[in-house]
């Protein structure tokens, strides 16, 4: 059981739907990787660990904002910190014994999903956190024991230690992820947004059970959804529409610019809403236009032009809808990617 | 068309639909044929009139729509533009009639919603913007 990391792995069936890092901050080499579910091999690749020692996370204070993301090459990094209690001796002068853990969790997630990624990373921490606060600095003793050229049988029994309960945080993890995916999915199921709709539909794609002719179907599948359900009547369609919706993108050559055209849906007039355009450089997200409606006639199309960046083709444009007290809530997200989008050379 | 003047009342002052582009590459075609204006009618699209947002500018087109016919009757755009100290400064540009109600002074009504809409008199939201246009994309 104690080689449990170092053994061939095979694929994991879980692979495409999510990876998650139990991280801790080693006072002497920074963030070093506790654990990697679903396969661990790649914890000690550079390449593959590069989004997560750049993710915004380490800036984060542990009791300020809940969680943040990062999103890089077609996944969301989700990150929580908090601290965890400790009693091993500290490498660096003026941390005590009792000076705490600093964990970090983060779940990475195909964008396709990233619909999920907040509930997930609560639940995710909050049942990590409830049971193996306590154990997770023996997990870091027996880490920093492995790394000991000579390992004297204390030192094992340390290593052995740790790397039991880093299997029951495995266990837990898998638990929780079929959980979470079982449920959320039936429950988005019922009534699909588009996110949750391109959520299911990547899931189909990946091979997740759905269909109800599989004869993978019964205890224990994935979830109960059925993605071709007959017995769906056209009228029980419940279909709510969204605020708004984007009318056309265009991106225009000469000029280098990107035209939004987005319509209120709804048959109020809207107040305080916050355009962005934002796109990823070099792991920050940087805004290209930020723009403030004061008011927004129902129905009314608005649209937004913004400059791009050269060299950048990938861009984030989100509506965000304040509620005058301070309270921002975002009512729209689209991901542009000038390769796809309608190109006009006027 | 008799040159007697269109009064307020006959004429609704309103923002641009993408149901009047129609209309409104008519009058700029009418106003690029008499003056030149430089108008390439695949810059006029569809979306060209809609209130729009930019860095640095912001832009409605006010549309005068002859109350018995429903027909637009003129055009205008405003445009705010910020200047270096940070300052929207307004303009007026592509202010057209359309033939046969040239004379009837409802460029005139327009331009004077269009300057109270700059002084801040009238609310831009004071405008009207039909809610019948809906459309399915």
């Amino acid at each position: 059981m104690s080689d449990i990391f170092n053994g061939t792995v095979e694929k994991n069936p879980h692979e495409d739907l999510c990876v998650v890092y139990v991280l801790y901050f080693d006072e002497k080499k920074g963030q070093i990787p506790l654990l990697m579910y679903p396969d661990d091999r790649f914890r000690s690749e550079k390449k593959y660990m590069r989004p997560i020692n750049y993710h915004p996370v380490w800036f984060l204070e542990t009791e300020e904002l809940d969680h943040i993301d990062l999103e890089y090459k077609g996944y969301a990094f989700f990150g929580k910190k908090f601290k965890a209690k400790s009693q091993r001796p500290k490498r660096r002068a003026g941390l005590e014994e009792e000076t705490p853990e600093t964990i970090v969790i983060i779940v990475s997630l195909p964008v396709e999903l990233e619909i999920f990624g907040d509930e997930l990373i609560k639940e995710l921490t909050e049942k990590l956190r409830n049971q193996f606060e306590d154990q997770l600095t023996e997990v870091i003793e027996s880490g920093i024991a492995s790394d000991a050229v000579i390992k004297t049988p204390k030192i094992q029994e340390r290593i052995s230690k740790g790397n039991k309960i880093k299997v029951f945080m495995r266990q837990l993890i898998d638990k929780e992820i079929r959980d979470y995916f079982s449920r959320v999915i039936e429950k988005r199921s019922e009534s699909p947004s588009l996110k949750a709709q391109k959520a299911i539909s990547y899931f189909s794609l990946k091979g997740f059970e759905f269909s109800p002719l599989s004869t993978l179907r019964g205890e224990g599948i994935f979830t109960s959804v059925d993605l071709f359900d007959s017995t769906i009547q056209k009228g029980e369609e419940i279909r709510t529409r969204s605020l708004f919706s984007i009318a056309s993108i265009n991106f225009i050559e000469n000029s280098q610019e990107i035209e939004i055209t987005v319509q209120n849906n709804s048959d109020k007039e809207l107040k305080n809403i916050l355009i962005t355009i934002t796109h990823v450089k070099e792991y920050f997200e940087k805004e290209v236009m930020n723009q403030e409606v004061e008011f927004w006639f129902p129905q009314e199309e608005l649209l937004f032009v913004s400059p791009i960046v050269p060299h950048i083709d990938e861009y984030l444009f989100s509506i965000k809808k304040g509620d005058g007290r301070g309270n921002i809530e975002n009512k729209l997200s689209q991901r542009i990617d000038l390769k796809l989008i309608n190109k006009i050379t006027s | 068309m008799s040159k007697v003047e269109i009064r307020e009342e006959d004429v609704i002052i309103r923002n641009y639909r993408t149901s009047d582009y129609q209309a409104t590459l008519e009058i700029l075609k009418e106003l690029h044929k008499l003056y030149d204006i430089g108008l390439r009618e695949e810059q006029w699209r569809e979306s060209s009139g809609l209130r729009q947002f930019k860095p640095n500018l912001k832009r409605i087109t006010l549309i005068a729509e002859f109350k018995p016919t429903g027909e637009v009757v003129s055009m205008g755009i405003i445009e705010g533009v910020k200047n270096t100290l940070g300052q929207y400064i307004g303009y007026l540009d592509n202010w057209a009639t359309k033939k046969g109600f040239i004379g009837k002074h409802v460029g005139k009504l327009l331009a004077d919603k269009a300057i109270q809409i700059l002084h801040g008199v009238v609310n831009q939201s004071e405008l009207i913007y039909p809610m019948k246009q809906t459309k399915n994309y």
